[in-house]
């Protein structure tokens, strides 16, 4: 924020947030007050803070970890742009006329601060409202998303606690990330696997000799994670570099584009076209069973179903016969190529990471499924650096677990009795909530039962962005005009936010306490998540607004049971997980609470032999009858009978091969010939820190970057650095042109979480200046097993923007009066 | 009638093939012994699993487990074929004192055996309703796994994959060996078995 304006905003409100010291104000302390360093926590990582005159000015990474993202670097900077909801607001229409505003007036009118005290009335008021006239099925608080870290301040759970109290709600099942892979996999593995422990590092990089990387890029992906991210990968990474000079590890990278873990590890390149991975899977099967290659002893033993798969395979089932001539009019790979590699891959120890991104695509959950009949065939699953996982995407899985205890956190579970206890829940697949909104009443099928929309007539999302991660934007614009209230808990000026009636500012991690793991899934320590500043502006913690709201209801007490500070419930978690360690007897004596908050941090003893070398199905591998797997047959279900049940048309018995909705195969390329991907970002998570500087390092003339194939940019007169208008019938967004061999032709590529900025603001089908992928990308449900997102399911053209470069705008705080 | 359709709502059919000798359940884990001097070792009876209780001595009862056996795999009694609810894992010993019933071959061609067996715990490991305990676990399995996300349905999951989707998550949601383990039984034993 620029001094002037600075200045204007803090005479707004008669000085009401002049008392505490924060950097949103000039009269901050004095430079030479250092406060003593605080030790906080984010998803990117675990830090120190340097507080001067009462602002945070710096931060240091924690000496744990080795390799410390630089998107930490912009931390200070994102806790005080101009993009932070410093005080509550209302959209003026809706503080005239409330639950009868003109919902369409969404996103273009201007915001009216209000003091808390009116904002948390007008919720409550509302809510009481919607419940009494249309029920407790009216308000939707399924708040999906990734704001902060800690155990407390969980914004989705502690929204679910409070309405729970204050008179119900509508949830979601499942997420954005991983929803077709673990509904698929407790089918067919017995358990959903990308949350699971996973085959460790330490086994795999002394034992397997092929590495396939499909879809997934953890170079990139594990800068961040869900609990404080450790960054143990790359540690990892560094020795499994070292190994593959000393003896023969070949890397494999299937992937449209040359990834930063491919480039690493110097990976052989296979990239079939998007969303045929399935196809070309059933070829390497195909020449495996021909060729008498695959491991008969393990099929037999450890697997059901193989000869009804083979069958299909063959063209036993449908006259097609699945050989790799056949795949390679469908993925594009050479068949010889799909041979060899399937052979390759049978020769020696193979390990195959599944990605995510390959399942977030129309029929998602047959690639996992294809992943794991693959793996069967090569037979080297339960053996030390071989088989398969989904787990490596997130979180640095797949390093060993340190001898720790767990660590409860906040629950939207209230044990009291109450009403609450008779309601009955609905939870709708997270991805289908715009769905949800355009057709209530409506019922879908979902992994073998059915669930009917409830009509809603609210909204109440706490802790993420919707308007960001949810797809085909201009589809969600004219859904979100259906409800006549929004609420928010913000702490930035996001689109979610913009497109609210109610936004109350929330504070981020260094502004409160909490505590929180260390490492995803080494559980090397915890971190006391010491408050390092006041709220900036007027914002509250999560737990702080949600408790002032259950006030409201008359449940204040119920919300906090008891414990109305932060610190009371991080020292009750703490002692908790101290507890355990007790009873677990773990070699480790944790120290009091108190001792360990002025610490700041606990490290616990290093993993065991046992857990360092823990293999995946290594005990099935030794005995399946004794340690069955958690499928109906007890075993690998190749053929699932459960899912053949299910009679449905687009997710049959065993992996088959669906044409996508939208692929380079279809004829509707003959309008969009270009396959539109949409991976994480490099430098965000999600749409976080794309409000810090950070952006001008990476964005082309303001806007996200594309990556385009020469081929492709030539035959359309697009230049490096050229600003593109990527559009298909859904929508249009513009982009800075990367033209690049890294880059497949036909597949272009741009990172999701660019804030979205449209021209007019609230008017669906406006074109988004900045780079919304989700202006072009498409809502459907990837069957009707999983119902998960389709986002990486696009074609789309693009073309040289040739108009004024129009400003972008959403990095500015919006009109406020 | 109406009594058969709640229970099987309540997913307690999964234990039908023991109706008429059911009315105790294992408290904690028991150790199953050949007789009440503790002689010999048969095996451990898990939490909740249901039992007969044939008569008390002392501080030990006399118990009757039923349940099955799949082939290759003699040492685990599993509450019915083809279903991962384990109620007791045997020692060499105490497999001998198997009394075989019906066999059955399930879906996928493995032979499961119903047995029973009867021998001696402490009877402090007895207890005669299990109505509270599943009160209190579906309060702590609800508090500790809707602290990411939303606590899911008890038939969330195939009644077999709880084992492993719990095991996954259960470090995640801090719960300890003893509380996964007696989450794990509640979850099972309230999965409508048709899931």
């Amino acid at each position: 924020m620029d001094r002037r304006k600075f200045l204007k905003a803090s005479v707004i409100g008669t000085g009401v947030g002049m008392n505490s010291l924060n950097a949103g104000s000039l009269i901050s302390g004095p430079v030479l007050d250092k406060a003593t360093p605080k030790t906080s926590a984010t998803h990117f990582g675990t830090f120190s803070t340097e507080t001067i005159g009462g602002q945070f000015t710096d931060l240091k990474p924690h000496g744990d970890d080795e390799f410390p993202t630089p998107m930490l670097q912009a931390v200070p900077d994102r806790t005080y742009t101009a993009t932070r909801v410093k005080y509550p607001y209302v959209r003026e229409g809706y503080l005239k006329n409330g639950r009868n505003s003109d919902t369409s007036k969404r996103g273009q009118e201007k915001f009216v601060r209000v003091d808390w005290d009116t904002a948390l009335d007008l919720i409550a008021k509302e809510l009481k409202y919607n419940y009494e006239t249309f029920g407790d099925k009216s308000v939707y608080a399924g708040s999906y998303g990734w704001d902060c870290v800690g155990k407390l301040n969980v914004p989705a759970t502690l929204l679910q606690r409070a309405l729970t109290l204050a008179g119900g709600y509508v949830g979601k099942v499942a997420d954005y990330s991983t929803a077709a892979a673990q509904t698929i996999l407790p089918h067919v593995i017995g358990g959903i696997d990308v949350y699971q422990k996973q085959t460790t590092y330490p086994s795999i990089i002394e034992n397997a000799k092929n590495v396939v990387f499909w879809g997934v890029d953890p170079m990139m992906h594990l800068q961040v994670g869900w609990a404080s991210v450790a960054h143990e990968f790359y540690t990892y990474a560094k020795q499994w570099k070292q190994e593959a000079q000393k003896k023969v590890i070949k890397f494999y990278s299937i992937d449209p584009a040359v990834n930063d873990t491919a480039l690493y590890f110097g990976a052989k390149m296979i990239s079939p076209r998007p969303n045929t991975d399935v196809a070309m899977i059933l070829a390497m099967c195909h020449t495996l069973y021909k060729s008498e290659m695959y491991d008969k002893e393990f099929i037999e033993k450890y697997t059901v179903g193989f000869d009804k798969f083979i069958d299909y395979v063959m063209g036993k089932e449908d006259g097609v016969e699945k050989t790799p001539e056949w795949a390679e009019k469908i993925c594009g790979v050479e068949a010889n190529t799909i041979a060899h590699f399937a052979k390759t891959l049978s020769k020696e120890r193979t390990f195959i990471m599944g990605g995510w991104a390959i399942q977030r695509a129309d029929h998602g959950e047959q690639m996992p499924w294809a992943i794991v009949t693959l793996s069967c065939m090569l037979g080297h699953i339960g053996l030390p650096g071989g088989g398969f996982g989904f787990g490596y995407h997130e979180g640095s899985g797949g390093s060993p677990k340190y001898q720790s205890p767990g660590l409860t956190g906040i629950s939207s579970t209230i044990s009291a009795d109450g009403p609450w206890k008779g309601r009955t829940q609905v939870n709708i697949p997270v991805a289908r909530v715009v769905d949800m909104l355009n057709n209530p009443g409506h019922t879908i099928d979902f992994n073998g039962k059915k669930v009917t929309y409830p009509t809603i007539k609210m909204i109440y999302w706490a802790g993420g962005n919707p308007f960001h991660h949810h797809q085909d934007r201009n589809r969600m614009i004219e859904a979100w005009k259906k409800v006549n209230t929004v609420v928010v808990n913000e702490i930035w000026w996001t689109a979610t936010a913009r497109m609210a009636d109610i936004i109350l500012p929330a504070a981020t991690e260094i502004e409160r306490n909490d505590i929180e793991v260390n490492g995803d899934y080494s559980k090397m320590g915890f971190i006391a998540m010491q408050k390092a500043i006041d709220p900036v502006g007027e914002s509250k913690s999560d737990f702080d607004i949600f408790k002032e709201l259950s006030k409201r209801f008359g449940k204040g007490e119920l919300f906090t049971e008891g414990k109305s500070t932060d610190i009371e419930w991080v020292e009750h978690f703490y002692n908790l997980a101290k507890k355990q360690a007790e009873d677990s007897k773990l070699p480790v004596q944790m120290p009091d609470f108190k001792t360990f908050w002025d610490k700041g941090y606990i490290k616990f003893p290093d993993p065991t032999e046992e857990d360092k070398y823990w293999v995946k199905m290594g005990d099935f591998r030794t005995n399946p009858l004794k340690n069955r797997l958690g499928t109906k047959s007890g075993k690998i279900e190749i053929f699932c009978d459960a899912i053949d049940k299910m009679n449905y048309d687009d997710c049959k018995g065993h992996v088959t091969w669906f044409e996508p909705i939208e692929w380079l195969g279809s004829k509707k390329t003959e309008k969009y010939p270009l396959h539109f991907l949409s991976p994480h970002p490099k430098y965000r998570l999600h749409s976080q820190l794309n409000n810090t500087w950070l952006r001008n390092l990476y964005e082309i003339k303001e806007r996200e970057p594309i990556w385009i194939n020469k081929q492709d940019a030539q035959k359309r007169g697009i230049k490096e650095g050229d600003v593109v208008r990527v559009f298909n019938d859904r929508g249009a967004v513009l982009a800075g042109a990367i033209v690049t061999d890294a880059i497949m032709p036909g597949v272009i590529r741009m990172y999701e979480g660019a804030w979205f900025d449209p021209m007019e603001p609230g008017v669906a089908g406006s074109l988004c200046k900045h780079g919304d992928v989700n202006m072009v990308t498409l809502d459907k449900g990837t069957s009707k097993l999983a119902q998960g997102p389709s986002a990486n399911t696009a074609l789309v053209e693009i073309e040289k923007y040739r108009g004024e470069l129009p400003k972008i705008t959403v990095f500015n705080t919006p009109k406020i009066s | 009638m109406v009594l058969l359709r709640s229970l099987a709502m309540c997913g307690l059919l999964v234990i039908s093939s023991i109706a008429n000798a059911t009315s105790s359940y294992v408290k904690d884990e028991a150790i199953f012994y050949s007789d009440s001097s503790k002689a010999t070792k048969l095996g451990d009876l898990h939490y909740a699993t249901p039992i007969n209780v044939e008569e008390q001595k002392g501080e030990f009862s006399k118990v009757t487990l039923q349940g099955w056996i799949s082939q290759g795999a003699e040492e685990v009694v599993y509450s019915d074929v083809g279903v991962v609810l384990e109620l007791a894992l045997m020692t060499k010993d105490g497999m001998k004192q198997f009394k075989e019933n019906a066999t059955k071959t399930d879906d996928y061609k493995v032979k499961w055996t119903n047995i029973t067996v009867t021998g001696w715990i402490e009877s402090k490991y007895i207890m005669p309703s299990i109505s509270q305990d599943w009160k209190e676990l579906k309060i702590l399995f609800s508090q500790r796994c809707s602290a990411c996300h939303t606590a899911p349905e008890v038939g969330h999951v195939d009644i077999n994959a709880w084992p492993s989707l719990l095991d996954a998550m259960s470090e995640r949601a801090g719960l300890s060996k003893q509380e996964e383990n007696k989450i794990l039984k509640y979850l099972q034993f309230n999965t409508p078995k048709s899931h």
